[in-house]
């Protein structure tokens, strides 16, 4: 922890931004545009979204923690490849992790957490955050953006399940089913919903209701 | 700086430095907890065969209920059955078998004995679904005739479309359906497109899952294709 010794603390007003600014103003989904192919296939419904979010958290802040530590050592030609083993290694340790201490998890989830790999906004967030900043802004920044990523997926995840299945996270809520806590409003299932064309549509508004909100973002565009 | 990072010597170094660090840190991984991983695996295809028979059965008794109810056996294209050990029926690669010439198949199958004496035959299936291979069991009463249960599993079907044939609400349509017709010939179990009229409802045929057709005709064909396999064996059982 050599940033301790550093005047800068912790959690400082800069550091506290990389936090917060990609959950609103610099959304990696929403706003960058990124990580959006994952966002369509894994959020049909709230679960896998949930530990979906859970495990991009992990590998973003822990690559770009790696990455920012051994930037000025890294070759520039190689820098790409070097960043993707990063990535690999660290998904492939998260896969080999649930199968052997969560193999239900690692059951439901099955193709998508080798998806990470491929997931644009860690790569991205290396390039262009990790190569040019110290570990622990590095760091952050991962778990920032990991949030903001995970924020739009568990929304678009419960909106998807809600309406397309009647449930939350497998209990009845708004379906037609006896016991289900809303059945007295007759709500009949959307199968739309559960398609990944329904999260582009929650995506699409989701990204227009930001954009209405906050003036800044209509500018930069 | 006294080192050039970008010298053609040093990239490479660089380069074989992470590969076989990362390999090394990887393959200790999978070594350590490769032990876990297989245990995780057979206590799995257990509980899922189990599952076919009674769904309440938890992972945590699965091993011990497995031992003391069920009896393995292989079985050949003449309806010979042989018993074996368990592991030895859990360890057949249902997908190699399946492809061989069919006088060379041995093909497993389970049977349990509830606490009340009866039998019930369970025959393992594997087939293909959309994106990837599907698998599971079916149990049969003692007939060898009415389903009395089913689990199925899959590789990479879609949450909340393909991937319902996990889900009870799919598996429970199949009770009490039955794979041979009044006349005694075979013909499976059909997955609609849509559902069964709830007034009228057809034997040999089960709701499908919207969104999920091509799954469904998966499933079809997986207990047709399969089962197929075990008709002399049935055949033996029954007369």
């Amino acid at each position: 922890m050599s940033e301790v010794a550093e005047k800068e603390p912790l959690l400082s007003k800069k550091n506290r931004k990389l936090l917060s600014d990609p959950l609103d103003d610099n959304n990696p989904i929403t706003v960058q545009v990124l990580g959006i192919c994952s966002a369509l296939a894994v959020t049909s419904q709230l679960k896998p979204s949930i530990i979906m979010a859970i495990c991009v958290i992990f590998v973003i802040s822990f690559a770009n923690l790696i990455v920012a530590s051994i930037r000025k050592i890294m070759p520039g030609r190689i820098r790409m490849i070097v960043q993707l083993i990063i990535i690999a290694a660290l998904v492939t340790i998260v896969d080999i992790f649930l199968k052997a201490f969560a193999f239900d998890v690692s059951k439901e989830l099955s193709v998508f957490i080798g998806l990470i790999i491929t997931n644009c906004i860690v790569m991205g967030r290396l390039e262009a955050f990790a190569m040019g900043n110290k570990p622990w802004p590095a760091f952050l920044d991962g778990i920032g953006n990991g949030l903001g990523y995970g924020l739009i997926l568990i929304i678009v995840g419960g909106l998807r399940e809600l309406f397309g299945a009647g449930t939350l996270l497998g209990f009845p809520i708004l379906n037609a089913d006896e016991g289900s806590f809303l059945h007295g409003i007759g709500y009949q299932h959307n199968g739309i919903m559960a398609t990944p064309a329904a999260a582009m549509f929650i995506i699409g508004i989701l990204i227009w209701i930001q954009r209405a909100r906050n003036q800044k973002l209509v500018d930069i565009s | 700086m006294p080192l050039d990072v970008n010298s053609n010597g040093y990239t490479l170094g660089f380069a074989t430095l992470i590969v076989v660090g990362v390999a090394v840190l990887l393959s200790g991984f999978s070594v350590m907890l490769k032990s876990k991983y297989d245990a995780n695996v057979v206590l799995d295809k257990k509980s899922s065969i189990l599952a076919s028979v009674d769904k309440s059965i938890t992972k945590v008794d699965a091993n011990s209920i497995f031992d003391s109810k069920v009896e393995s056996f292989l079985v050949d294209h003449t309806g010979k059955a042989n018993k074996v050990e368990t592991q030895q029926a859990l360890d057949v690669d249902l997908k190699k078998e399946l492809k061989k010439d069919a006088s060379n198949m041995k093909l497993p199958f389970y049977t349990y004995k509830s606490d009340g004496g009866k039998t019930q035959y369970i025959l393992p299936m594997r087939g293909n679904g959309l994106w990837d291979e599907i698998w599971g069991y079916m149990s049969f009463e003692s007939d060898f005739n009415t389903v009395s249960g089913v689990s199925f599993d899959h590789a990479g079907e879609t949450p909340g479309l393909g991937a319902e044939i996990t889900k009870d609400w799919f598996q429970d349509n199949f009770l009490k359906e039955q794979i041979f017709n009044k006349q005694g010939e075979f013909v499976g179990i059909q997955v609609l497109k849509g559902k069964n009229n709830p007034k009228n409802k057809e034997m040999h045929k089960v709701d499908g899952m919207s969104g999920a057709t091509i799954t469904g005709d998966g499933v079809q064909e997986m207990i047709e294709k399969c089962i197929k396999n075990y008709l002399p064996y049935i055949k033996q059982q029954k007369a």
